[in-house]
């Protein structure tokens, strides 16, 4: 097998949020119906709609259908003013979140996490006990309807031993449940988890067990390191791929159009850019 | 001959709410809040023990930290306490992390489960089936619904929610989501008339049911009073009918540092900056002086927001919503004469109910 992974030089070209809205990115197919978040997520859905996928229909929950971002910046939440003029549609939570999303219409979301386990079950809502917590998170949002209802979510987030977790401190979100059937058991629209990228790799779940496995590796990271920031016992693909770095056209997208300053991605503090 | 809904904010704060009283807020985490109402909750309740419920989809913004840093709250029904991008609003955190001032008790949903259960108190149903809140968390003990004073529908604690099979006989397994009974809905809308037929224009958030959940009394914050021609012309977008309206406030300005999409947006920079001087209860408390309690009108709440600043967000892209209702907006002249014929309306009903 040839060495996969290991080009740490390659951080001095690109940053690891970079390469997660890349990789994300790369998911989103042209024909897709979009539940947006907030976040990375956000950045990582217009990346698609820049370069992939200009025909995605996105919607914000709070309201706003196939709304294209007005001016110069990214919304700085799903209910900036930016995102509620030039759309053609506004509408409400239970007609996003209940019609669209619960009907199955919503092909694809990106959810982000404080942690996720093996089944793709996720908490964005507290660490420690819920009623006496040492971390208070934002909590839920919409993202427990969308991982019930939406079709393909997309998980992202960063990768500690403290992220991918054996034990969720609650559970906010829906992947496949704590033996990885719970969807089989009720009727769910959504399928489940199709992928959670992080900053070290990216891990589809297995069809039978849908444990999440380590199937991809950014170009910076290793199988080894993957492995090590993982509180679960992973296991990886006899497939594994090194993830392809950010091209040319992403990276235009991303530093000239979506984060010029950097807020989210960090990319103007490279040295080498 | 419908009746003028004009009130003062003082007026409504003192009228509408009491200890223990449960309130509804319009809006999501940036948008169209009712700030100007819970800047005079705390101005004329500061010292109280009031035991306040707040009920809103995000609860981290700015006039919803400074009443839990003033410890008015006692808990609160939400599913997010962070303002998005500009962050975590570090008195929630403070509260429900450490108890200081004092901790809160927080009853956590997903946007969905949450608008079903305001839906199902403005349906008068006890609950709503839902996809959502089947599986995790949410379905640990809340205590929603605490209120039920005139013994319409029966309070019960625990659990929060409970999955149903159909009974209808498809195998589909449903959550029920308990409903929701705010006592007070206060919805701020872009425009009102002086008989309380509301306008709100862009995204709807909860606000299709947010004020019909409300038990008692549904309070509007106007941006801007405008004639019953506006609403007779695109009466789609009367949100809410006009013999529904207790109070209708006008103030111009009072979704700030929040937008009201068509007159302002969001003002990020004011949002920042609260949020980082509240990192620390002092700074907190300092914020609760400056922007709660430097105003004593209109006037000088303009003042405090900045009349550039106020001018740079007004600026914005979403201005062409409000035009087809602008050559509909009341003066501040005509407004106030409303007002006190409203005021001296409800002075002289005042005084025949006590007569009789």
């Amino acid at each position: 097998m040839a060495k996969i992974g290991g080009k740490k030089e390659l951080l001095e070209k690109f940053t690891q949020p970079e390469m997660m809205c890349c990789a994300s990115a790369r998911h989103i197919p042209n024909d897709a119906i979009m539940d947006i978040g907030v976040g990375l997520g956000l950045v990582a859905s217009n990346l698609a709609k820049g370069v992939y996928s200009p025909d995605a229909v996105f919607m914000y929950e709070s309201g706003s259908v196939d709304a294209t971002v007005v001016g110069d910046r990214l919304p700085e939440g799903i209910d900036d003013s930016c995102i509620q003029a030039d759309t053609p549609c506004i509408t409400d939570v239970l007609h996003v979140l209940g019609w669209a999303t619960m009907s199955g219409r919503s092909t694809h979301t990106l959810l982000g996490f404080a942690q996720v386990d093996k089944f793709g079950n996720l908490n964005t809502t507290c660490m420690g006990n819920y009623y006496d917590p040492d971390v208070r998170f934002p909590g839920s949002g919409g993202a427990h309807d969308l991982g019930t209802g939406a079709v393909h979510p997309i998980l992202l987030g960063p990768q500690t031993r403290r992220s991918l977790v054996d034990k969720l401190d609650y559970k906010t979100t829906l992947g496949y449940g704590e033996d990885g059937h719970f969807r089989e058991r009720m009727w769910y629209p959504g399928k489940g988890p199709m992928v959670i990228v992080t900053n070290l790799g990216e891990y589809y779940p297995d069809p039978d067990t849908h444990e999440f496995i380590l199937t991809g590796v950014m170009p910076y990271s290793t199988i080894e390191e993957c492995v090590e920031n993982c509180a679960w016992d992973l296991k990886v693909s006899p497939d594994v791929k090194e993830v392809e770095p950010p091209t040319a056209e992403e990276t235009k997208m991303l530093r000239e159009v979506l984060d010029k300053e950097g807020l989210n991605t960090g990319w103007t503090k490279l040295v080498n850019k | 001959m419908a009746q003028l809904k004009l009130m003062r904010v003082e007026d409504a704060v003192k009228r509408f709410i009491h200890t223990r009283t449960s309130i509804a807020s319009s809006g999501f985490p940036l948008m169209r809040k009712p700030q100007i109402f819970w800047r005079e909750i705390i101005r004329q309740h500061i010292n109280d023990k009031m035991d306040l419920q707040i009920i809103s989809p995000g609860m981290g913004d700015e006039t919803n930290g400074y009443m839990v840093a003033a410890g008015l709250v006692e808990s609160c029904v939400t599913v997010f306490i962070s303002q998005e991008r500009p962050g975590t609003n570090p008195s929630l955190r403070r509260s429900i992390e450490t108890g200081v001032p004092r901790r809160i008790r927080i009853e956590d949903y997903s946007n969905l489960s949450m608008n079903l259960g305001l839906a199902a108190s403005a349906l008068n149903v006890p609950f709503m089936p839902c996809l959502s809140g089947r599986w995790g968390d949410f379905r640990k003990p809340g205590f929603g619904r605490r209120y039920n004073e005139d013994g319409t529908i029966p309070v019960h604690h625990y659990p929060k929610d409970v999955i149903m099979k159909d009974p209808f006989g498809s195998e589909v397994d449903t959550a029920l989501i308990q409903g929701l009974y705010p006592d007070v809905s206060v919805i701020m809308a872009q425009a009102a008339d002086p008989y309380g037929n509301t306008i709100v224009v862009g995204q709807m958030a909860y606000d299709q049911w947010t004020p019909f959940a409300a038990r008692k009394h549904i309070i509007v914050v106007a941006d801007r009073i405008v004639d019953t021609a506006a609403c007779k012309r695109f009466p789609n977008l009367t949100l809410i009918p006009g013999f529904a309206v207790d109070a209708v406030i006008p103030w111009y300005g009072g979704s700030w540092p929040c937008n009201s999409v068509g007159h302002y947006d969001e003002d990020l920079d004011h949002m920042r900056e609260t949020l980082k001087r509240s990192k620390t209860r002092e700074g907190a408390e300092e914020c609760i002086q400056d922007y709660c309690f430097s105003y004593k009108d209109h006037d000088e709440y303009m003042e405090m927001i900045g009349k550039d600043n106020m001018e740079n967000l007004e600026d914005t892209s979403t201005k062409y919503l409000m035009d087809p209702f602008r050559e509909w907006f009341m003066s501040d002249s005509e407004v106030e004469k409303l007002m006190k014929e409203a005021e001296a309306n409800r002075a002289k009903a005042e005084t025949e109910s006590e007569a009789k």
